[in-house]
């Protein structure tokens, strides 16, 4: 049994993060905490929790949501936790981690159960009747709550009043407590751990990290500004430029990481105050000495994009910029409460090209304001960003995820359908939604943009990997014609997928028949992606001696 | 990358293509609604098919040799 008082603090740092900092806390620290999440690019979320419990003294085991549930079973059992946290990132997956919740229960662990997350945070209710092995949610940014409530368990104290929960009361009711108001100092919180072997391109380590969290913007169809409104706080915190830097400078000297991927809601680009905060970040990667040693990439919008703070960033490491352009109509833009109109998005994305930065974007073809007219308006604009083969055209439908306005406003119109599990609306003109099924067949099932086959994201990654390999690796061999291969590919696969979406949507709108099928996609796909494979192969395997030496080169040097 | 008939080039083991870890798990509806269980089953599934396959091809092909011996 020991006592801390409770303060969330980064090395060095004595700022207070709780408003109880000066109570002293009993806790039993001899049995450990079992956190389950998502760890597919690493999972942030965990990691700072997990840091969080290990600072006061728990012992914390992170396990993969996605590995086998018998093996997830096997560990708790060996462990014998005294308490299980669900991560649950994405709603559709409730009723898996209800699923394993029961499995667990049913092998005979006894932990307390409680688990957090956008979902659980915003649809408590929801959650506690569809995962009803859970004992606790702990709702909203969890670090404070989860600490406080694992320390009531430890000493078997009554947690029914610990700030920022919720849970089933005497009828089964949701029961909710006054939430933490959100961290305002986010350098207080320990670094996040990363208990994991680093996902790697080309070789070079990645690893995530945040430089801020919340977002300022309204998007209707998003929950993280609602999720993080519905609790007192500054909605948008940043952290200091040095204590980012020293992060990963940690990160490069100890793990070997030349790639960081910032995570952050809305990376801080907008406006003078943020625009002052991105300069002072690039100052210390300067000073850092990580310039040239490390590059990385980050989220925005599109009204982010200013050339001359982008042309700094890339001279400082930016790589690889990923935009939510979401719309190429601004009917679709006022829908989903963009606050862009077309012109920006087009502007941004001529920027970034005209910088020489690689990019990737989000895109909803399909949103609850989809009109034909629509539809051929996003073709027009995919074609004017990526015709030119400099990115593969990807697309998606927006879903109406719990906590969204927009999923209030289909509720309120009557057009909303499906579960939490499989959230969905109806289109304004039901041959959108034959068209759709149509188009989600043969795109996403053949395996266009996803599915088994996923062409376009492969090319993507393809795009990614040789902008890889111009900022960290030496010139090569053979370059130059390789980009003219991959763009030649690229256009040949945005013309088919373009020419595919114009040629249902004329269908749907006439009535009449059309000859697409999944196989008649299935030969040109394989065929794209066969001379993907040759082509990338071929120029990897051609200059394979230079990438192996400099990647052996650079592991001495971090080492050194 | 695995449809490509041609022998792949040799590409070290660090120099792989892998692309999958990075991509968003949300829309990627084929696979996100299978469960481990389920592909597993699909997986008995496809090695059966190809059984069969080679089972079909092994007789034919002993026809081919039995004719081709007779015309010897």
């Amino acid at each position: 049994m020991s006592a801390f008082p409770i303060s969330l603090r980064a090395s060095g740092q004595a700022k207070p993060a709780s408003t109880s900092e000066s109570a002293v806390v009993a806790r039993d620290t001899r049995r450990p905490v079992l956190l389950i999440g998502f760890l597919r690019q690493g999972n942030l979320g965990l990691g700072y929790l997990s840091a969080t419990l290990r600072q006061f003294g728990y012992r914390v085991e992170v396990l993969d949501f996605e590995s086998d549930v018998d093996e997830l079973v096997a560990a708790a059992c060996r462990l014998q936790p005294m308490l299980v946290g669900f991560s649950l990132i994405f709603q559709f997956y409730v009723r898996r981690f209800g699923a394993l919740a029961q499995a667990l229960r049913d092998s005979g662990v006894d932990a307390h159960f409680t688990i957090g997350g956008h979902f659980p945070s915003l649809s408590s209710q929801d959650t506690l009747n569809l995962v009803p092995e859970v004992d606790s949610i702990v709702r909203f940014e969890g670090e404070l709550t989860l600490l406080e409530l694992t320390d009531r368990l430890s000493v078997g104290a009554d947690w029914r009043d610990v700030p920022g929960i919720a849970y089933r009361g005497a009828a089964g009711e949701c029961q909710v407590t006054p939430a933490h108001r959100l961290i305002h100092d986010l350098d207080t919180l320990p670094w996040p751990d990363r208990d994991y072997e680093p996902e790697s391109i080309l070789g070079q380590r990645a690893m995530p990290l945040i430089a801020s969290r919340g977002c300022s913007r309204t998007c209707s169809f998003c929950s993280i500004h609602v999720f993080y409104r519905a609790v007192p706080g500054k909605v948008v915190r940043l952290r200091q430029p040095r204590q980012v830097v020293d992060e990963m400078a940690y990160l490069h000297h100890e793990r070997g990481v030349t790639i960081f991927l910032f995570q952050d809601d809305d990376f801080p680009l907008y406006g003078k105050a943020w625009q002052r905060w991105t300069r002072d970040l690039i100052r210390e990667l300067y000073r850092a000495g990580l310039v040239g040693r490390v590059i990385w990439k980050l989220n925005c919008r599109a009204d982010a994009v200013d050339p001359e703070l982008f042309a700094e960033m890339r001279d400082a490491g930016l790589y690889l910029v990923y935009m939510g352009l979401e719309s190429g109509s601004e009917d679709g833009l006022d829908t989903l409460n963009k606050g862009v109109e077309v012109a920006q998005n087009l502007v941004a994305v001529r920027m970034l090209k005209e910088l020489g930065l690689t990019f990737e974007f989000g895109f909803m073809m399909f949103d609850p304001s989809t009109t034909f007219e629509s539809i051929r308006a996003n073709v027009g604009f995919l074609e004017s960003i990526v015709g030119d083969g400099s990115n593969a055209a990807v697309f998606c439908r927006m879903l109406p995820y719990d906590g969204t306005p927009i999923k209030e406003s289909l509720a309120r119109e009557g057009r909303l359908r499906g579960d939490v599990c499989d959230p969905d609306y109806d289109f304004l003109d039901a041959r959108i939604n034959t068209l759709y099924e149509d188009l989600n067949d043969l795109v996403y099932v053949a395996g266009w943009i996803h599915g088994h086959r996923a062409l376009s994201p492969k090319i993507n990654w393809a795009w990614n990997e040789l902008a890889v390999m111009d900022r960290l690796f030496p010139r090569l061999r053979g370059r130059v014609r390789y980009e003219q291969t991959l763009r030649a590919i690229t256009r040949a696969s945005n013309d088919l997928l373009f020419r595919l979406v114009l040629d249902l949507t004329a269908a749907h709108e006439q009535g009449r028949s059309h000859r697409w099928s999944e196989a008649r996609l299935a030969a040109p796909c394989d065929r794209l992606l066969e001379r993907l494979a040759a082509a990338r192969d071929g120029f990897v395997a051609r200059n394979q001696t230079v990438l192996l030496r400099t990647l052996e080169n650079q592991r001495l040097a971090v080492a050194a | 990358m695995a449809t490509s008939p041609r022998p792949p080039a040799a590409v070290a083991e660090a120099l792989q293509f892998r692309p999958r870890w990075w991509w968003d798990p949300v829309p990627d509806w084929v696979l996100d609604h299978i469960n481990p269980a389920a592909i597993r089953e699909i997986a008995v599934v496809q090695l059966t098919s190809q059984l069969e396959t080679l089972r079909v091809q092994e007789k034919a092909l002993e026809a081919s040799i039995a004719i081709l011996r007779k015309q010897k």
